[in-house]
């Protein structure tokens, strides 16, 4: 007997619901528990389901060996309230290849999946965007990898918006990899608390005296006309950082509302932050790579994402990696595709038709494999269709460049252009395009 | 299958509950409602590696061998739970165990006109928050 693994076993199950010995009228669906095991689940009475139907699942669940998940198929009467398991949130209609035994290779067909994650599962939850009214654009700065001058160009479009006249809140929500605020900030003119003191204080009822005392005013915006809020991971002299850090990810129970969860949380404390400094655009300072901050902040906050990247094989695989995980929703991908924008960072200063042409190329075949909308030859293109072509100017894969200059490199925007600091010229060679593009995007003027 | 099974009793014992309930047998409903409860409380502390008997019961000796309320107040301050990305998890569900404050095992000695009935609402929502907790677990794979 072979050993199944983790991809098969999905693959083995979708294709099992497809049997024509199933009752059409009440579809089979998936549940992947967190270690990866799956079992079926029938909305219906277990007396209204067929007994050889019954037979058939439980043959199926467990030829997926190690990843059968224990016990057989779930129905409504296994539960005193069935709306917990049939009524959850993240049930998800889920595409899944199918190309076993008898099966022509690379088909996909559409079952209803419920993923139980440990970590993770933010990444689809886009729903709260729809009902929420918002009164400020929140941009959110992203990168698949660190190190591409991310906390940078936030700096800079937050004193180009405040030169605008703009009210800008900025958070740092790198909460492992804070910093956001010893760009924009001296060391004295920190708040007395940050974002972790928040969700501390908060999980024992204690957030909303906190919440007065997390921001400041960056010097940045001094001589413009705008103001630059920020609210820092860590407060001013902070001395148990990582005590607190390790307790931020915590589910806190609420008698009012049953349990909230780390996002729940963070959203609120946006809200509430909103609410409080009534900002005309918020910016804010993502963690990199494929974590839970990063999703929360993509999927449940921005309504503007910034996919800081370069031009290496490594960035287009990991976002390729994230771009796949939406496009298997089809509801999600629909959700979060408007809301994104590449942006290609430390454009360099040579060659640079060669390296835009080529960097264009490279995006947009990853939006156009994972995000864009395939329309068949031969078939009307419709009206609401996402799909671009690879010179529009207006695409998502078409990126907004900041240059690369040895004038921004060892860049320190607190230090005025008399003593070494960067001035308006250098800001705008480097960052002109990148702004132009963000600003018509989400703030307008 | 051990003779004890915390996790099928709480559930057996919540579904009667709420039959009993419905059918206007408050003063056993609201004992059902706290045996459920505790029920799921012990199912919840045994897949967290409590020590149980062989035949799957909670090892006598043991503080949280105990009827509700002393047990929701035994998990309320719990330090046997595993820390790490689980910790709060399921704990975080249950909002609403000290509303069994006002429940007791003697009930079942009790004339039925001196017993708090009034508090049937908030025992049923509490228990069935357990229900939803260990629904949770199930689903996840962790009980």
């Amino acid at each position: 007997m072979t050993t199944i693994r983790f991809n098969e076993a999905i693959s083995l199950a979708a294709a099992a619901t497809l049997d024509a010995s199933l009752p059409a009228v009440s579809p089979v669906s998936l549940i992947r528990d967190v270690y990866g095991r799956i079992r079926f689940a029938v909305n219906v009475l277990r007396s209204e389901y067929p007994a050889d139907a019954v037979a058939h699942l439980e043959l199926a669940r467990k030829s997926l060996g190690a990843f059968a998940a224990p016990g057989g198929t779930l129905f409504r009467d296994d539960f005193t309230d069935s709306d917990v398991l049939f009524k959850n949130p993240d049930w998800h209609d889920t595409i899944i290849g199918i190309d076993g035994p008898g099966e022509e290779t690379g088909r996909e067909i559409v079952v209803r999946l419920l993923d139980r994650q440990i970590v993770g599962q933010y990444w689809l939850r886009t729903d709260s965007q729809e009902s929420e009214k918002r009164t400020a654009p929140r941009i959110v700065f992203y990168g698949i990898k660190g190190g591409v001058g991310r906390s940078t160009a936030l700096a800079m479009l937050a004193y180009r918006l405040a030169s605008n006249g703009k009210r800008v809140l900025l958070l740092d929500l790198d909460l492992e990899s804070p910093g956001l605020s010893g760009l924009l900030l001296p060391e004295d003119r920190v708040s007395t608390f940050g974002i972790v003191d928040w969700l501390v204080e908060d999980a024992v009822g204690q957030g909303a005296d906190v919440l007065r005392d997390m921001l400041s005013d960056s010097p940045l915006a001094d001589n413009t006309t705008g103001t630059i809020r920020i609210a820092p991971a860590m407060g001013q002299g902070e001395s148990s950082y990582l005590a607190k850090l390790a307790r931020v990810y915590a589910d806190v129970p609420h008698a009012d509302t049953g349990q909230e969860q780390f996002a729940a949380r963070i959203q609120r404390l946006v809200s509430e932050l909103e609410a409080q400094e009534k900002p005309d655009v918020v910016l804010i300072d993502s963690r990199a790579g494929l974590h839970d901050l990063a999703a929360i902040s993509i999927a449940g906050l921005a309504s503007l994402v910034l996919l800081f990247a370069t031009d290496t094989a490594q960035n287009w695989q990991g976002y390729s990696q994230l771009f796949s995980h939406w496009q298997g929703r089809p509801q999600v991908l629909r959700n979060i595709r408007p809301r994104l924008a590449i942006v290609q960072a430390l454009f360099p200063e040579t060659d640079q038709v060669e390296r835009s042409t080529r960097f264009r190329q490279n995006s947009y075949e990853l939006f156009s494999s994972t995000l864009y909308d395939q329309i068949p030859p031969g078939e009307a293109t419709p009206l609401d269709v996402f799909s671009f072509g690879v010179d529009d100017e207006d695409a998502p894969h078409f990126p907004w460049q900041i240059r690369w200059s040895a004038r921004l490199q060892e860049f320190d925007p607190l230090l005025s252009a008399e003593k070494g600091g960067p001035d308006d010229i250098d800001i705008e060679s480097a960052f002109g395009r990148f702004f132009e593009g963000v600003i018509s995007a989400a703030v307008g003027d | 299958m051990t003779q004890v099974n915390f996790r099928d009793a709480s559930k057996r014992h919540l579904r009667d509950a709420v039959e009993l309930q419905t059918l206007g047998r408050l003063p056993n409903a609201g004992q059902l409602y706290g045996f459920s409860a505790e029920c799921g409380l012990k199912a919840l502390l045994v897949a967290h590696g409590l020590a149980c008997t062989p035949d799957g019961d909670i090892k006598r000796g043991q503080s949280l061998r105990a009827h509700v309320p002393n047990l929701s107040q035994a998990v309320a301050s719990l330090t046997v739970f595993p820390d790490g990305r689980n910790a709060t998890r399921y704990i975080s569900m249950l909002s609403k165990l000290a509303d069994f404050n006002d429940w007791s095992i003697d009930h079942r000695y009790w004339d039925e006109t001196v017993l708090p009935v009034g508090a049937i609402p908030r025992w049923s929502a509490a228990a069935k928050e357990v229900g939803a907790m260990l629904t949770a677990a199930e689903l996840d794979g962790v009980m």
